[in-house]
């Protein structure tokens, strides 16, 4: 019996040991924004270590570590397509030293009903970039342009398949060709881009999206044919590959990557923070990495950011409403 | 060759070699710490790889990842406890092992099955790799599903008595990876309303919580006598005989090798899966699969040098086509981005001396890794000194520690808790823990290969598909001769 007793004494023990970790000192509510900040700025990116998000914001943490003379630490809190380390922000105290970066998988996730919260619930900063991809698909595949896709989706409805990892902005372009063209895919999900990447080399799949850098080298290479772009204009690495807009789809598929603060974070803060961040974005260093990234350099400060925010959450609203995949 | 040269005059110098030898210090601590993974070993390390070039940085993160892979096996053999999930069937004869009174030996024996591994494999990536990597493509979701029953399979060898209960705990196991979000639609399942849960039970405070903390409330209910060992004349092994042991089991140090390196070249599986594979298929080649899980030096040959060289084989698609095979692949290719070199398929083509220096040093970090542990073993053994009611404390500090560094929150320490009693309760009703294991495993696995293939095309596609077919004929096999196994060995217990 004494031997049960002290099994469960250890477990109390732990218990109350957790639940003193769990108490966060309370920080100064009302921080000064004249000196701020005086102490390391936490950027939480919500996916992976080692991911296009990740590289991107460690990229602007460096830069921003030189303008505002503070440390800035990159936290990866992955999960549920982002929306575990979002939530943990959406909690965070609004003292401008908890930010988070975010991508379109934000609405994505409230609008297909995985989380309950969306851009709003947060303070929007500045947009910092925009990735456009391609559609890929493997060289042994009949089509070489997607007006040959779209034709042949309308005699097979539902028989070309697409790969995408669902809740993310990959399977954004696919609902969005569809609803552009009139068209059914067979959309199947893949977890990661990785393995999405994979299922269109071994030729598991008949489209996916892969970013222009990538594309252009498995181009080379004879293990992908690239079909269209998924940007507004032609992409600079790949100039020869025509939009999906000059093939007669209207669609514009992208992962604009911004940063926002928990709600209610003091204005002065988040003005000092988007002009740090309108200088990083002007920085020819930034601007090099990104370029050798396949990225656009996309700033747009606080107000503008807002209202493309806005937009952007209302484009994807109706797509995913012709598709099928809003939450009722 | 000109290219090689090239290489070795980069890599051969003090300063990398100065940070392959920290990384591959660091990797071994990280993978002897129970509740430390390789792959947090490696996030720690990617900071500092920004600021250096390009090879410099990738040594670093692959002298951590080899270390790592070694590592695990001080504390599965000596305390009984994987120091990281890739050292769980290290842990089924490295500790009986040590109980049987010869911890020198199994750390010796583990020691340098990690390095013929890590040879074995680097070899193989480096004549190989582009073929292997055309290889892996032919596996689609098709093949992975049927190469995941062919893990399921292993439930039987793995279940020590009765087979009933492995395969509910094998079940169960498979019930607990279906929380989360959907693997492919998103939808989140049996959260409770948890937006922790979104992402499902991570698994290392679910390892670690079923292996260290059932172990050590147990340890509580009834302390073991002593852990230390009181025939100290075994504490060290020779060189000479381990190489005479190895000798020995030169085909199973081959055959797990070669497994390691072929489930580590496919994208997801990595250094768990490889190395309780390897262990269940030595124990049905063996002569004498009863002593396996009871200290037998094959058990630990098949089980060390799969999981080291599963590392190798990871190398292989991350080289030839910039698609990562584990989560440490994939972090080495995002610093690769950051120094702006984008991975891709003509990477072996475009950054020739960086490959050749990610091949050096990878035989590089086995050589150091090799040095480090053989220098360190005397040192390692003097942790079942630490009087017991010191050592218990101090592996529960570690153990929520790591649990709370995987995504820095307090949720998985009470992962880590729940699981430990589950594991603390299966153990008392004599549910045997790694069917558990391998169904978390291989649960979500199987589910979104399976669920990709369906949707991709029909059922009978897995009986025509010719590698899928064998690989499905071969599980089948292997399931059979699993449960005939079982019984036998059962009723020679009986007897």
């Amino acid at each position: 019996m004494k031997r049960i007793m002290r099994v469960w004494l250890i477990c109390l023990m732990t218990v109350v040991g957790l639940s003193a970790c769990g108490m966060d000192s309370q920080s100064d509510g009302d921080a000064q924004a004249n000196n701020y900040p005086n102490e390391s700025i936490q950027i939480v990116v919500p996916w992976d270590a080692g991911g296009d998000t990740d590289a991107i914001n460690r990229l602007i943490a460096e830069e921003l570590e030189k303008i505002l003379d503070a440390d800035i630490v990159v936290k990866n809190v992955a999960g549920g397509s982002g929306v575990v380390g979002a939530q943990q922000v959406l909690n965070a105290n609004n003292d401008g030293y908890t930010l988070l970066s975010i991508h379109d998988s934000v609405a994505m996730s409230q609008l297909t009903g995985q989380s309950d919260f969306g851009y709003f619930d947060f303070e929007p900063i500045s947009l910092m970039t925009s990735t456009y991809d391609a559609v890929a698909t493997h060289p042994d595949s009949p089509w070489d342009s997607m007006e040959e896709v779209v034709k042949a989706a309308k005699e097979n409805p539902g028989e070309i398949s697409y790969a995408a990892s669902i809740g993310s902005t990959s399977q954004l372009e696919p609902a969005l060709i569809e609803t552009a063209a009139d068209i059914d895919f067979n959309i199947v999900g893949y977890d990661g881009t990785a393995k999405r990447m994979k299922a269109v080399v071994g030729n598991d799949v008949d489209l996916g999206g892969v970013s222009v850098i990538a594309g252009k080298d498995y181009l080379e290479n004879d293990q992908m044919k690239l079909l269209g772009y998924t940007g507004e204009e032609r992409s600079e690495v790949l100039p020869e590959l025509p939009t999906l807009k000059e093939q007669g789809i209207d669609a514009v598929s992208a992962t604009n990557r911004g940063l926002v603060a928990p709600r209610d974070t003091p204005d002065e803060i988040i003005q000092k923070l988007s002009d740090a961040l309108e200088e990083v974005a002007n920085s020819e260093s930034f601007k090099t990495k990104m370029a050798e990234m396949g990225t656009k350099v996309n700033y747009k400060g606080t107000e503008e950011y807002a209202a493309f925010l806005e937009k952007n959450e209302e484009d994807m609203k109706n797509s995913l409403e012709k598709s099928g995949l809003l939450e009722e | 060759m000109e290219n090689i040269l090239l290489s070795v005059e980069t890599i051969l110098n003090i300063q990398t070699i100065t940070i392959l030898l920290m990384g591959v210090i660091a990797g071994i601590i990280a993978g002897s710490i129970p509740g430390f993974t390789i792959t947090m070993g490696v996030a720690l390390t990617l900071p500092f790889s920004f600021s250096m070039d390009p090879v410099n940085g990738i040594a670093l993160m692959m002298g951590v990842q080899v270390g790592g892979s070694a590592g695990g096996l001080i504390t599965a053999s000596l305390l009984g406890i994987p120091g990281t999930p890739s050292a769980m069937a290290t842990t089924f004869d490295g500790f009986p092992m040590v109980k049987n009174g010869e911890p020198g030996k199994a750390l010796a024996i583990g020691l340098w099955s990690s390095f013929f591994g890590s040879i074995l494999s680097g070899i193989i990536l480096i004549f190989m790799a582009p073929l292997l990597a055309k290889w892996a493509l032919e596996f689609g979701p098709w093949e992975m599903f049927a190469l995941m029953l062919f893990g399921v399979s292993a439930i039987a060898s793995l279940s020590e008595g009765s087979l009933i209960k492995g395969l509910i705990a094998g079940f169960l196991g498979i019930m607990f990876s279906l929380v989360g979000s959907d693997p492919l639609m998103g939808i989140p399942r049996f959260t409770f309303g948890f937006s922790e849960l979104l992402a499902g039970f991570n698994f290392l405070p679910v390892l670690i919580g079923l292996f260290a903390f059932s172990q050590l409330l147990e340890d509580i209910k009834n302390p073991p006598k002593s852990f230390k060992i009181e025939n100290t004349k075994n504490i060290t092994y020779p060189i000479a005989k381990v190489i005479k042991d190895m000798w020995k089991s030169a085909v199973n140090v081959i055959r797990s090798g070669l497994i390691g390196t072929l489930v580590g070249i496919l994208p997801a599986a990595g250094g768990s899966i490889a190395n309780i594979l390897s262990y269940d298929i030595a124990k049905k080649f063996s002569k004498n699969p009863s002593k396996f899980g009871k200290g037998t030096k094959d058990g630990l040959i098949a089980a060390e040098s799969a999981n080291n060289s599963s590392v190798g084989g990871a190398l292989v698609p991350m080289l030839a086509f910039g698609i990562p095979g584990d989560a440490v692949t994939a972090m080495m290719l995002g610093a690769l981005l950051i120094h702006g070199i984008q991975p891709g398929p003509l990477l072996m083509e475009n950054q020739p001396v960086l490959v050749n220096g990610v091949f050096i040093s990878f035989f590089l970090a086995a050589f150091l890794m090799l040095i480090v542990q053989s220098l360190g073993i005397k040192v390692f053994l003097k942790i079942n000194q630490i009087p017991f009611h010191y050592l218990v404390p101090i592996v529960l500090l570690l153990c929520v520690l790591g649990s709370f560094a995987v995504n820095n929150r307090i949720f998985d320490v009470w992962v880590l808790l729940l699981f430990g009693l589950i594991g603390y309760w299966m153990k008392a009703n004599k549910f045997p823990l790694p069917p558990f294991i391998l169904g978390i495993i291989l649960g979500p696995m199987i589910e979104s290969n399976f669920r990709q293939a369906i949707s991709l095309g029909a059922v009978s596609t897995f009986f025509t598909r010719p590698l899928s077919a064998v690989l499905i004929i071969l599980a089948v096999l292997s399931m059979i001769y699993g449960v005939y196994s079982n019984n036998k060995s059962n009723q020679q217990e009986n007897y």
